[in-house]
């Protein structure tokens, strides 16, 4: 029966495949078509998507589920499964042999040859089912938790039932021993096809069960997709499911009572949930389940993320803390007084409006909003009221006709930290729903909303208020420079996806239009950007999605299995896809360019693994298919974005990176109980600083380079050296001589400090290249065509030079060929300079490749490292540097906690002064209006010494107090760019220095 | 305001550079106030201050329960020009000012100037006396300075305000101190533009206070010339501070009084006051945070820099200094120069800070 399904679904999915270019060709056909093509092939079957062209085949196997299934009626999807337990708790060493163990996927006999695409996704499906097999995981998705609003026809008595059914809060019903009942559609004759083997309890109800502890229990361990259970969201895997229409059941008794429901009916199942000392026994029970079933083990965090719903103990929570949203609309005010308030109300969360707590003020809010632009040059930003003696900000934001407001307790957020959260929020719904106004007026996005807001709202409720925040609150992603090497492989694998080229399908695939043209990427490692190839205006909001999402906070603190996400969106890059005069209601004026952009729909694509994620953005225009309806996630995408992650891990991208951000943060940063053991020392120092930063001065023009040329460590004078060698050719030649010569005497000083980094870098790359080569010839095959051998290659030759690769004497002329990382290197970047410049030398290339030996590890001036904290803020380019968050969430640092939070409280006021000289510049053409402070307009640097009386009973006696300056400075060509930095008031800091070395470091 | 209805405040809205406070008073009188550039307790003092006028004008009983709004509004309108010139201390494009804050003059005349006051003040009767020189504070008794900072202020800003009257007599709340019994403000003309005021119960009368004055003062007229030709400078001229300053702003937060300086020796006005402009902007935009102490960790300096030109902070104790650099001189050597300037302004005795 198995293989007979699946033939039949491969078959259809052939046809699909082929029916779909012909579709697209034709342009006529309509969603209700693909249906219709679709019932031909299930059959009895019911599917449950229509968008999902493979979907089906995942329900015959019963166990297996995938995120195929879980695409929902708008094409979206937001799959992601947590590691086992056991993986989870060593989460602290990133896990590699993953990819060891893993079978192959693509091709398990070496190389792919040239096969049908056909052939290809049989592969890949069964590879997959091993891989799903191999680990039992259970799978939750977001829309499973969504009513399905647009179900197809056949669907709907199911669709009916798990509505009504979904209305009533199994919260509500719970009873004090966790008992609880739900009501269920029966139709035994549309029941799903499951084979033989399934359990009438699999096939009428969509509970996977099984015996627990002892024998009379139903437990439920698993859910069929797109069963009549998995539709209800009260249940849960672990629960014990006690009478069917009151009447008691045991494992025996399931099947006969079960059977004897002969006509569709509705069923009242009563369920019991489990107490918590009955959890770890479930847990036991499921781990020991050898059929592959499904455990309910998503991670605490996964959980919080995906299962979010607006319940209404959240909503209580909500009311009590003085935290909502609507969006309201001026249509209709103008009518009768007393009709408007149903009117002008779009949409509110907490859902009922007397629950929200903006409800008792929004009139005035209103009055508020259409007043004031009459006064002044500008509508309201925000209003601070206050409410049965609590402080509550409420934000506007103004989308032409209508308005947002967002209320946030005062006690835990300021109003620049508020305003900074209301801008990512309307991005956020931009980018994900195009206007506002879609996204709260339209009916298919109310749900997706819904939860946002949940989620959103839970997180502001549970989060933790620390203190102030200011990195992860402006519109920017966290970026890490890797070294330039790593860069350049990383960037390359991206290169190679977005061409597109997946020539490993087969020639079938060339006589078919493409499906998606690929206009970005980026690669994200524990939530900080590795890479990003994606377009400048896009990657805030990529970012933006992340973080809203959760990803960003989840992959800080712990990995995924796998995690797929697909949503329509709208980038900015495409003036999110509003045609520049029409829709002038909604606000956005887009200013008309000499490039129109593109007519079409985009697309993102998120998939991770581990603690990896890689971000696609697809677009349907032009050369394209033209989707019809709600295109779902195409398989052939998916896979290849997978296949392209596991290669960047196999290549050990992802491994030198965790290494590189567990270690010491680059450039270093020190912490207040480091530099208090030498503050004896402080006031000389000073003094000499002062000195010298005087005389430094007295040249302006000369200052970074001369004060770089004048440190008295080596690896400073180095530096110099190669930044000049950058510039000038004359002084490259010296330079590289320069490298050379210290390349011979390699034990000296400062090639120590280069061998920490480039170890680093060396150790992980072997460690990974290793096991790429264990893992078979098919890893990187699939992709990566070339390279891929290229790597295996080395790969090979490295695993025969073995473990020998003790810190290899970096980048030593001679020594090359023991690291083998270094030698694929080495191959590309050859391929790849010389293609573009012929006339570089042996000596420059080898010059331009250990960049990373000449990373400036210390930003501040002075003999010891005086920075706590650094951030540079590019706003331009949408990216942030910074030391790795949460080092002051470890313990002990608690002074350091302390001064962050100064830290990020004023680089807000820093910040909001600094954006009156942008603001400033930026309007220099037009008419100064009189509104801005002319004391305030070419403001560059700002900085504030703080004093901390050490907290610390041990220090008291010492009774030092710790000085250290919050500095912001901006810098406005090429791009307004701010630093900020944190340091102890020792040597006088110059703040052109400091941005200098950071870009430096930036740099690779 | 229209939402106090559904038992809420509406305390303020801001706009990118416009914010807006609404604030009721003693539950009688709303007062709202807008302003560009300006941050919310800032435009709070502000209302407050307005309210405080309010009831030097007519006193707080008058407010509380008022009988009769029309005469009420009628006898208000005597401390509009009060609140103008309050609204003129926001506005510093004309005429720098500090709300909240007297201003003071240092010079060396004050030591004997203060033996004078305090005799007068004793002829008088009257505890609160002060000596002001084109309305800014010379010297002051010690129950003057006991004064709410915010009264005086007041005070001051009425004397300065009148133009060229050689007595008065001004019945008045203190909205602190006395908010429901009169008191009479007497002044005297002592020397051009220097007045020395008086506040006193119903004796003496204005004729006698004259006399008293023209006794008093009798030997101190070449004094109170050379303290008032320190006017635009505002500091004695006898003071050297170092070349690149530009400008000093000196507030002591606790007695509530400042020094506001262009170090210059013969004044330029429209650039003075563009100068001190910017040392104002600079006290409440970048030094204004080194008042507030929340967390452990205290501000105790502030800089910014400018393409024009750069400003510098210290507090210590109660006080705090702000001076106006050049552009082209180096941010640590700021710290330096401010240092020794605080030592000269804050330690000189003759000078009475």
């Amino acid at each position: 029966m198995n293989d007979k399904a699946e033939n039949q679904t491969l078959l259809k999915k052939q046809y699909l495949s082929e029916n779909q270019a012909y579709r697209g060709d034709g342009g006529s056909s309509s969603g209700e078509d693909s249906c219709h093509s679709e019932g031909w092939w299930v059959g009895s079957e019911t599917g449950s998507s229509c968008s999902s062209c493979c979907s089906d085949s995942q329900s015959d196997e019963g166990s297996v589920a995938d995120w195929e299934s879980e695409v929902d009626a708008n094409g979206n999807l937001f799959f992601i499964q947590s590691p086992p337990e056991s993986e989870l708790q060593k989460y602290s060493q990133p896990v590699v042999e993953e990819i060891i163990t893993e079978v192959p996927r693509g091709a398990p006999e070496g190389h792919p040859s040239r096969k049908g695409k056909l052939a290809g996704l049989i592969k890949r499906r069964n590879s997959k089912r091993y891989r799903h097999k191999s680990n039992a995981n259970a799978l939750v998705s977001q829309n499973n938790t969504n009513n399905n609003l647009d179900e197809t026809p056949q669907l709907s008595v199911a669709a009916a039932s798990s509505t009504s059914s979904c209305s009533v809060s199994p919260t509500s019903q719970q009873d004090s021993e966790g008992a609880y009942e739900v009501s269920l559609q029966l139709d035994p004759a549309a029941r799903h096809n499951l084979g033989r083997r399934a359990s009438l309890a699999e096939s009428l109800l969509g509970l996977v069960v099984s015996a627990s502890g002892d024998e009379n229990k139903v437990r439920i361990v698993g859910f069929i997709p797109n069963g009549e259970a998995i539709r209800l969201n009260g249940i849960r895997i672990g629960d014990w499911l006690r009478c069917i229409n009151n009447q008691e059941v045991t494992l025996q008794t399931l099947e006969t009572v079960l059977g004897a429901f002969s006509s569709p009916c509705k069923v009242q199942l009563k369920l019991q949930r489990l107490t918590s000392d009955c959890v770890s026994e479930a847990k036991t029970a499921s781990s020991q389940q050898v059929t592959g079933f499904k455990a309910g083990e998503l991670s605490e965090r996964v959980r919080s993320l995906v299962l979010v719903k607006p319940t209404e103990e959240l909503c209580i929570s909500i009311q009590t803390s003085c935290i909502g949203v609507m969006y309201l609309t001026q249509e209709g005010l103008s009518a009768g007084e007393e009709s408007q308030d149903d009117q002008s109300l779009l949409y509110c969360f907490p859902a009922p409006a007397s629950h929200c707590p903006l409800e008792a003020v929004r009139g005035a809010l209103l009055t508020l909003h259409l007043l004031l632009p009459e006064l002044t040059p500008s509508p309201p930003e925000s209003s601070t009221i206050m409410l049965n003696g609590e402080l509550i900000h409420v934000l506007y934001w103004a989308c032409g006709r209508e308005l947002l407001l967002l209320a946030l307790p005062g006690s835990h957020y300021p109003l620049q930290e508020g305003r900074q959260l209301i801008a990512d929020v309307v991005h956020f719904f931009q980018f994900n729903f195009q206007t506002l106004t879609r996204a709260f007026t339209a009916p298919e996005c109310r749900s997706e909303v819904d939860c946002f807001f949940a989620l959103f709202f839970s997180r502001l409720i549970n989060g933790d208020h620390s203190g102030p925040q200011f990195e992860e609150l402006m519109p920017v992603a966290h970026w890490v420079p890797l070294p330039t090497s790593a860069q350049i492989r990383l960037n390359s694998a991206l290169s190679e996806l977005e061409s597109n080229d997946f020539e490993e399908l087969g020639s079938n695939i060339n006589d078919c239009q493409r499906l998606f043209s690929i206009i970005g990427s980026c690669m994200y490692h524990k939530g900080y950007l590795l890479a990003s190839h994606l377009p400048r205006a896009d990657l805030p909001d990529v970012h933006t999605m992340l973080r809203q999402r959760g990803l960003v906070p989840l992959l800080r603190s712990e990995p995924l299995q796998q995690l797929v996400v697909w949503h329509e969106v709208y980038p900015l890059s495409c003036s999110r896809g509003l045609p520049s005069d029409k829709d002038s209601s909604t606000g956005l004026n887009s200013v008309a360019t000499a490039y129109p952009s593109p007519v079409g729909r985009w697309f993102l694509l998120i998939v991770g693994q581990e603690w990896d994620l890689l971000i696609i953005l697809l677009e349907s225009a032009g050369c394209t298919i033209r989707p019809t309806n709600n295109p779902g996630p195409d398989v052939c995408f998916v896979e290849e974005a997978l296949d392209t992650l596991s290669y960047i891990q196999s290549i050990g991208i992802s491994a030198m990176a965790s290494k590189w951000m567990s270690g010491p943060p680059r450039p270093q940063v020190t912490t207040p109980e480091a530099v208090g053991i030498n503050k004896s020392g402080r006031s000389q120092d000073h003094f000499l600083g002062f000195m010298r930063s005087a005389e430094t001065k007295s040249s302006p023009p000369s200052l970074a380079s001369s004060s770089l040329l004048s440190l008295s460590s080596p690896s400073g004078r180095r530096a110099g050296d190669n930044v000049s060698a950058s510039t000038s050719t004359l002084a490259r030649h010296r330079g590289s001589l320069d490298r050379l010569h210290s390349g011979m005497s390699a034990g000296s000083e400062d090639s120590a400090s280069q061998a920490c980094s480039s170890s680093v870098l060396s150790e992980c790359s072997d460690e990974a290249v290793g096991s790429g080569g264990c893992g078979g010839t098919g890893v990187g095959g699939p992709v990566v065509g070339r390279r891929a051998e290229r790597e295996l290659r080395s790969g090979a030759g490295s695993r025969s030079s073995g473990g020998s690769g003790a810190p290899p004497g970096p980048r030593s002329d001679g020594s090359d060929s023991d690291d083998s990382d270094w030698e694929a290197y080495q191959a590309y970047s050859r391929r790849g300079y010389t293609g573009s410049s012929s006339e570089m030398s042996e000596a420059t290339l080898s010059l331009l490749a250990d960049v990373d030996e000449v990373l400036p590890t210390k930003l501040t001036a002075g003999e010891e490292n005086a920075l706590f904290h650094y951030v540079q803020l590019d706003t331009c380019e949408g990216i942030l540097l910074a030391p790795p968050a949460g080092r002051e969430t470890i313990s002990g640092a608690s002074q350091l906690r302390e001064i962050l939070s100064s830290f990020r409280q004023c680089c807000h006021n820093i910040h909001s002064l600094l954006q009156n000289t942008v603001g400033f510049k930026k309007m220099m053409g037009q008419e100064v209006t009189k509104t801005m402070s002319r004391s305030l307009v070419a403001i560059k640097e700002h900085g504030v010494l703080f004093e901390v009386s050490s907290s610390d009973p041990e220090n008291k006696k010492q009774a030092q107090a710790l000085a250290y300056w919050v500095v912001g400075r901006l810098f406005f060509a090429p791009q307004p760019r701010e630093v900020y930095v944190c340091y102890l008031d020792s040597a006088p800091q110059n703040m052109v220095e400091i941005a200098f070395r950071l870009g430096l470091s930036a740099a690779g | 305001m229209f939402a106090k209805t559904q038992e809420i405040d509406l305390l303020s809205t801001a706009t990118t550079e416009t914010t807006f406070i609404w604030k009721e008073m003693e539950d009688s009188v709303i007062i709202i106030a807008a302003a560009c550039g300006v941050s919310t307790e800032l435009l709070e003092m502000l209302v407050s201050s307005v309210f405080q006028a309010m009831i030097m004008t007519v006193g707080i009983e008058e407010i509380r329960t008022c009988r009769n709004i029309e005469r009420l509004k009628r006898e208000l309108r005597a401390c509009y020009p009060l609140v103008d010139r309050l609204l003129e201390c926001l506005d510093t494009t004309s005429r720098v000012d500090l709300l909240g804050l007297t201003e003071v003059i240092l010079c060396h005349e004050n030591i004997s100037l203060q033996a004078l006051l305090d005799a007068y003040c004793e002829c008088l009767g009257s505890l609160h006396g002060c000596l002001v020189a084109r309305g800014r504070t010379l010297v002051a008794t010690a129950s003057w300075w006991a004064l709410q900072p915010s009264e005086r202020k007041l005070l001051a800003l009425l004397v300065a305000g009148d133009g060229q009257a050689t007595a008065r007599d001004v019945p008045l709340f203190l909205p602190f101190t006395s908010p429901a019994v009169p008191f009479r403000l007497v002044t005297c003309a002592l020397a051009a533009g220097v007045d020395v005021c008086a506040l006193c119960g119903p004796s003496p009368s204005l004729a006698e206070a004259e006399h008293t004055a023209a006794q008093c003062w009798r030997g101190a007229v070449d004094l109170l010339r050379a303290a008032q030709l320190c006017c635009p400078r505002n500091l004695a001229h006898a003071v050297q501070l170092d070349a690149g300053i530009m400008g000093i702003l000196l507030v002591d937060h606790l007695n509530g009084k400042f020094l506001l300086s262009g170090n210059q020796l013969q004044s330029d006005s429209k650039k003075d006051v563009y100068r001190l402009d910017i040392l104002c902007t600079f006290y409440y935009q970048g030094a204004g945070m080194l008042w507030k102490n929340s967390g452990a960790s205290k501000a105790v300096e502030s800089y910014w820099c400018s393409e024009y030109h750069k400003c510098h902070a210290m507090q210590q104790g109660n006080t705090l200094l702000c001076v106006l650099y050049a552009a082209a001189v180096p941010t640590d050597t700021m710290r330096h120069i401010t240092k020794q300037s605080f030592k000269i302004l804050t330690t000189d005795k003759q000078m009475c800070w």
